[in-house]
């Protein structure tokens, strides 16, 4: 009778054993899984200083990761206009010079068929001192080779609250894009002052593009 | 028995808490992807203001010229006796620049005289001009010259009286005078002249 | 053929489209004022000149003359009687002068034919509205003074003012008679001799 009892407290010590040793297995799957999500989430690319520009960095995508699912890369140049005049949106639109442009590329790569949405976002540097009226802002996507208009120039148009993709209150989307299927897509922003806007001063206006992405449904 | 069942019913249970587990860090990171990216290009526009202004005082009117010296003609003001009527013209050029302005001005002379054709016009090598900068002492901006003798101003075919430039909000005054030289034979027929004084400031 | 015009429209719009940016690239960055005027700056002459009888000229000559007294001469019924007139305007004064030029070396008399200028005598009266009075005394020509400025042979007869206070244009004009004979002093013989003048007019530069 007690080995009966004792062989019993065996196995259930045994039992019991089985089922941490299970318990720990699956919480280090677990954990796996958490760090492979938190790669995707945090999804540092390499950073490469640019050699003689403070005000902006060339960004490598790590392309042939397969935790990597989108980039954002600048072109090395943003715009600079200096002693601004108004002009006409026929004018702003075909602005082509050096400084007068900004170019990027938001780039998606679909895995698990899931498509990924992302949204491209301007957000205005809080020392502007241009009233968002005076400003025209203009974005064209690239298509088949040539650039084509995304929306009619307008001024900023701030966001009361935040998005569901994440563009921050007071950021203006500037597109909403979801991806089914991998590629990159090239932008083109112009920003002018526009021709009903009267200056009779020195005044600034900064604008930043940040892109957002989350899995679609 | 009872303690068989009990052991299965654990273990079931673990193994149903594990793939709910499962499931939901599964489910956890399909909503665990975010992108975040916040450029560091900045996209800068900025303004200048620059107003220019070019303000004009009573223009020249000889009624009945004769040739004067230049001695005297370099002096000349109003109401005086050698019929000059109105001697001198003043005007001022300039721009108030907020922000970066450079650039040059032309003030030029448009003869206006054959607009009407039955006018005989007076020979530009006849009428001289002469140019200072109005104040007190009157500083030469440009000496003596007869009509024919200035310049030609660069967008048109109008005489330049004085030019300059400039780097920031600047002002420029001058005082025209214009006379009938030494030269000129006084005969019977009355000649005229007319023009209008114009100016150019351009970046 | 057609070609080549094509080409020609083609490269008519390239260079239009380019001009185009170009000016909208120059719009864009620099700017441009222009001013036109409103007022007219106007400079009117003012005239002097000369009249006389119709039918006259202001050449006054003298041929085979005798010589004769200064008393004699200045009554001679033989004068040129002329005008000077100026319009004038503001407050002006403005001088003249009267002068002769001594014509007779002219090659249409011949030198043996020729008076000197130390042989003739000349005279200017003015009137003062009711009467003519000596202006210029009778003089040898030669002895007269000369207008640098017109050159030695501008002979001043007699310099005069016109002064206006109005501010309205008008003439004013002065009334001369001129004679001219030969001095009594002149030697003459059988030979025809002549003295030949012009009378001008000149407005004096105000130095």
């Amino acid at each position: 009778m007690k080995t009966e009892g004792t062989n019993e407290k065996t196995q259930e010590k045994k039992y019991s054993r089985k089922i941490i040793i299970s318990l720990i297995v699956v919480v280090i799957l677990v954990f796996s899984v958490i760090t492979l999500s938190f790669t995707a989430y945090v999804n540092l690319e390499k950073k490469e200083q640019a050699k003689n520009e403070e005000q902006h960095q060339h960004e490598q995508s790590q392309k042939g990761q397969d935790n990597v699912f989108m980039t954002y890369v600048e072109d090395i140049n943003g715009i600079r206009i200096e002693n601004a005049s108004p002009v006409r949106d026929e004018v702003g639109k075909a602005l082509n010079g050096k400084g007068q442009y900004f170019d990027f590329t938001v780039s998606t790569k679909i895995s698990k068929k899931t498509p990924i949405v992302y949204e491209i976002a301007a957000i205005k540097d809080k020392n502007s001192t241009l009233d968002d009226k005076d400003v025209k802002i203009y974005l064209e996507k690239q298509n088949s080779g040539t650039y084509e208009q995304v929306f009619e120039p307008q001024p900023f148009t701030a966001l009361s609250e935040k998005t569901q993709v994440g563009s921050p209150k007071g950021a203006m989307v500037l597109k909403k894009v979801k991806k089914t299927k991998s590629g990159s897509d090239n932008y083109r922003l112009r920003m002018w002052i526009s021709d009903k806007a009267t200056i009779t001063d020195v005044k600034t206006y900064t604008v930043t593009v940040n892109v957002y992405g989350v899995y679609g449904d | 028995m009872i303690e068989e069942k009990n052991k299965n019913i654990k273990l079931l249970v673990s193994l149903l808490l594990v793939f709910v587990l499962i499931f939901i860090i599964i489910g956890a990171s399909y909503a665990a992807f975010y992108y975040k990216k916040e450029g560091k290009i900045r996209n800068v526009i900025s303004t200048r203001s620059v107003q220019c202004t070019f303000n004009e005082g009573t223009p020249i009117y000889i009624k009945s010229a004769f040739p004067i010296s230049d001695e005297v003609g370099k002096i000349l003001m109003t109401d005086t006796a050698t019929g000059y009527e109105q001697g001198y013209y003043d005007a001022t050029i300039s721009c108030e620049c907020k922000g970066s302005c450079r650039g040059n001005y032309e003030i030029y002379l448009t003869d206006t005289t054959n607009k009407d054709s039955t006018i005989d016009k007076i020979d530009d090598k006849y009428i001289k001009t002469y140019v200072t900068n109005g104040n007190e002492l009157e500083q030469v901006l440009s000496p003596v010259k007869t009509l024919d003798q200035l310049e030609t101003a660069t967008t048109n075919d109008d005489k330049v009286i004085y030019k300059g430039d400039f780097a920031g909000t600047f002002s420029q005054k001058i005082r025209l005078r214009l006379w009938i030289g030494e030269d000129y034979p006084v005969g019977e027929k009355v000649q005229t002249f007319k023009a209008k004084i114009n100016a150019k400031i351009s970046e | 053929m057609e070609n080549t015009e094509s080409k020609r429209m083609l490269l008519s719009v390239i260079g239009v489209a380019l001009l185009v940016v170009a000016i909208v690239g120059i719009s864009y960055a620099a700017f441009l004022f222009t001013f036109d005027a409103e007022e007219e700056h106007v400079m009117t002459t003012g005239t002097i000149s000369m009249s006389y009888t119709e039918g006259l000229t202001n050449v006054m000559s003298i041929t085979n003359a005798i010589p004769m007294l200064d008393e004699v001469g200045k009554k001679q019924k033989d004068y040129f009687d002329f005008q000077i007139s100026s319009k004038i305007a503001g407050a002006t004064e403005i001088e003249y002068q009267i002068v002769a030029r001594n014509l007779t070396n002219e090659n249409s008399i011949p030198a043996l034919n020729r008076l000197g200028e130390d042989q003739v005598k000349i005279y200017l009266e003015k009137s003062n509205g009711s009467q003519y009075e000596q202006v210029l005394k009778p003089v040898i020509f030669k002895q007269l003074e000369t207008n640098v400025d017109e050159g030695e042979n501008s002979k001043v007869l007699y310099t005069g003012k016109f002064s206006s206070n109005s501010t309205e244009e008008k003439t004013q004009s002065d009334q001369f008679v001129l004679r001219m004979w030969l001095d009594k002093n002149a030697v003459i013989d059988q030979t025809s001799r002549t003295f030949k003048i012009r009378i001008d007019v000149i407005a004096k530069t105000i130095k």
